[in-house]
């Protein structure tokens, strides 16, 4: 069991050790703290449409926020950010070493997804704290919109970014096999970008959304009630919802069956 | 350590991808310890689904393959694999990296100190190009590079699949100069190619594979043997199928068109016998020409009109 574990912790500094050089980790950075910016700028232009007086403003600025980040950014990231990084071990024709090492192949398949998802959950991470940024400086510039008067709730802002990161695994796992599955990185981009247009379309009919991977993390925005969420005199009650079930369950899924796959391919 | 015979013992090894195209069928080696094996064959013969089926890329329809004594199936893979390094065609490299962390990866992945990295950059002679990016090698720093990476871990046994391939001559060398260094050493080398002039010059053993079947094992000597009772000349005879029947039983033949044949000596020196008994049939003779006289023709003939 130790010895798994050991060779699975060598595995994940081995992936991480590849991103060195790569766009990879920039894009997650600039694209965590520009999408945030972009957020930002809107709100200040459009502040008095947004804001309703005697209410946090928060709520209306995380809504914004959560709206452009599922809508049009986490899906198009979690497409690329799979293909970039599983791209990398097709250009450089390295499954045939990689399986020809003394490693369980569950070590290779595994580490590589898990450094996947934790670009996923970074480029996150930094966007809430951009966000959050994004809002005390409105609230120091335009003090007449009361930012600073109410509480930003970092942590709840995070457990509704915690929230739609578990609704965004399905993808990620989907995308992950779909990589891996076809050296042709144009297939899995194109049946990506595809799922997240027909997402975008679907996600107000649940009958559809709940059963479409792409539409998770936009399905967590459809529903929240921020106003509620943010209301810091509420108690906070953000349970798993069925999108986020659904979510893992595709996820474990897809990881079996991709893991599966992997393990009886012959490698060409 | 315990010792075997033959390090790689691969024995009616079938494989194919579809139900139509058989590649392997019923290909046998044997790789003793200690040797240069050089695995010939044609392009397209079996040579890489041979090695990958050998270090367990690919699973074979039917046949037995064991490595120093164990069979390759999932629960030896693992200290199967703990004994060999191995080089499969074009190098693994990640292109964005230099070579030093090409080398860092694969030690992280086999848990070997970083200090091997520089006995093995010094092996190959890289040590001066090691921070260089290694999409800025050249084809033949590429290919020791991957070879670096494949003695990491020191393995007894080292597979390589086309080292040469797209080299120039002095990249050729200089592989052929580590590798008979390595073999001092008392590795076993398993060593594919499809230009016999390459193996001859380094290989103690040879296996020839066509069509996916062995054509021929053996010592490099055994090769050179049978070179010599494979002794073909071309004859051009304005009667030469009326004197092909006359040489029926006593000389092995072969018509080539109206005029042209071929026939097979035991050796050079019966060739003036064969003249004079040609003359005695009343064959109308133009031209008596002898085959070049080298392994690579053996070869060619060996992978191309063995029926």
């Amino acid at each position: 069991m130790n010895l798994a574990i050991s060779e699975f912790s060598r595995s994940v500094t081995a992936e991480i050790y590849k991103l060195k050089r790569t766009p990879i980790l920039w894009i997650s950075i600039i694209g965590g703290m520009t999408s945030a910016i972009i957020v930002f700028l809107m709100f200040l232009i459009l502040i008095d449409e947004f804001v309703n007086f005697n209410q946090t403003p928060w709520a209306e600025y995380y809504q914004i926020c959560h709206g452009l980040l599922t809508n049009f950014l986490l899906v198009p990231y979690i497409v690329l950010a799979s293909s970039t990084i599983i791209q990398a071990e097709h250009n450089s024709n390295a499954w045939k070493y990689l399986y020809a090492l003394p490693l369980n192949k569950s070590s290779v398949y595994f580490s590589k997804m898990l450094v996947t998802i934790a670009l996923i959950a970074m480029a996150l991470a930094i966007f809430w704290v951009a966000s959050l940024m994004g809002g005390y400086i409105i609230g120091y510039f335009r003090p007449e919109y009361e930012f600073l008067d109410y509480s930003a709730a970092p942590f709840r802002w995070l457990s509704v970014i915690f929230h739609t990161f578990i609704a965004s695994l399905g993808v990620a796992a989907l995308q992950y096999w779909f990589n891996i599955r076809w050296k042709n990185y144009i297939i899995p981009i194109s049946i990506g970008l595809l799922g997240f247009i027909f997402a975008v379309l679907v996600v107000g009919e649940d009958r559809i959304a709940l059963y479409f991977p792409y539409c998770y993390p936009m399905h967590i925005a459809e529903k929240m009630d921020y106003a509620k969420t943010f209301d810091v005199a509420n108690p906070m009650t953000m349970g798993i919802s069925k999108a986020e079930w659904n979510s893992l369950i595709v996820f474990a899924v897809f990881s079996v069956i991709g893991f599966y796959e992997q393990k009886i391919r012959n490698v060409k | 350590m315990p010792s075997h015979p033959f390090v790689i013992q691969v024995q009616d090894l079938e494989f194919s991808y579809t139900a139509k195209q058989q590649i392997l069928n019923k290909l046998n080696l044997s790789v003793p310890e200690s040797s240069i094996y050089g695995f010939l064959g044609a392009n397209g013969a079996g040579k890489s689904t041979t090695i990958r089926s050998i270090l367990g890329l690919l699973k074979p329809q039917a046949g037995k393959i064991s490595l120093f004594g164990m069979e390759q199936q999932s629960a030896n893979r693992m200290p199967i694999l703990r004994k060999v390094g191995a080089l499969i065609e074009d190098p693994s490299l990640y292109k964005h990296l230099s070579g030093y962390d090409n080398l860092k990866i694969a030690c992280k992945y086999l848990n070997l100190p970083t200090s091997r990295i520089g006995e093995v950059l010094e092996l190959v002679n890289l040590e001066k190009n090691s921070r260089k990016i290694s999409k800025e090698y050249s084809t033949g720093m590429k290919q020791r590079l991957g070879l670096a990476i494949a003695l990491l871990p020191d393995p007894d046994l080292l597979i390589l699949d086309e080292p040469t391939n797209g080299l120039d001559p002095t990249g050729i060398i200089e592989i052929r100069n580590i590798l008979k260094h390595l073999h001092e050493q008392g590795k076993t080398i398993f060593l594919s190619s499809h230009l016999l002039s390459e193996i001859e010059k380094i290989a103690t053993q040879v296996g020839i594979v066509k069509d996916g079947k062995t054509v021929f094992q053996g010592a490099i000597e055994d090769l050179e043997n049978l070179r010599k009772k494979n002794f073909a000349v071309n004859i051009v005879a304005s009667n030469s199928s009326e004197i092909a029947g006359k040489l029926n039983g006593k000389y092995p033949s072969k018509i080539l068109g109206s005029e042209n044949m071929q026939i097979y000596l035991d050796e050079r020196e019966a060739l003036p016998v064969l003249i004079n008994d040609l003359v005695t049939m009343g064959a109308r003779l133009y031209e008596v020409s002898p085959q070049r006289d080298n392994l690579e023709e053996l070869f060619i003939d060996l992978t191309t009109n063995q029926a």
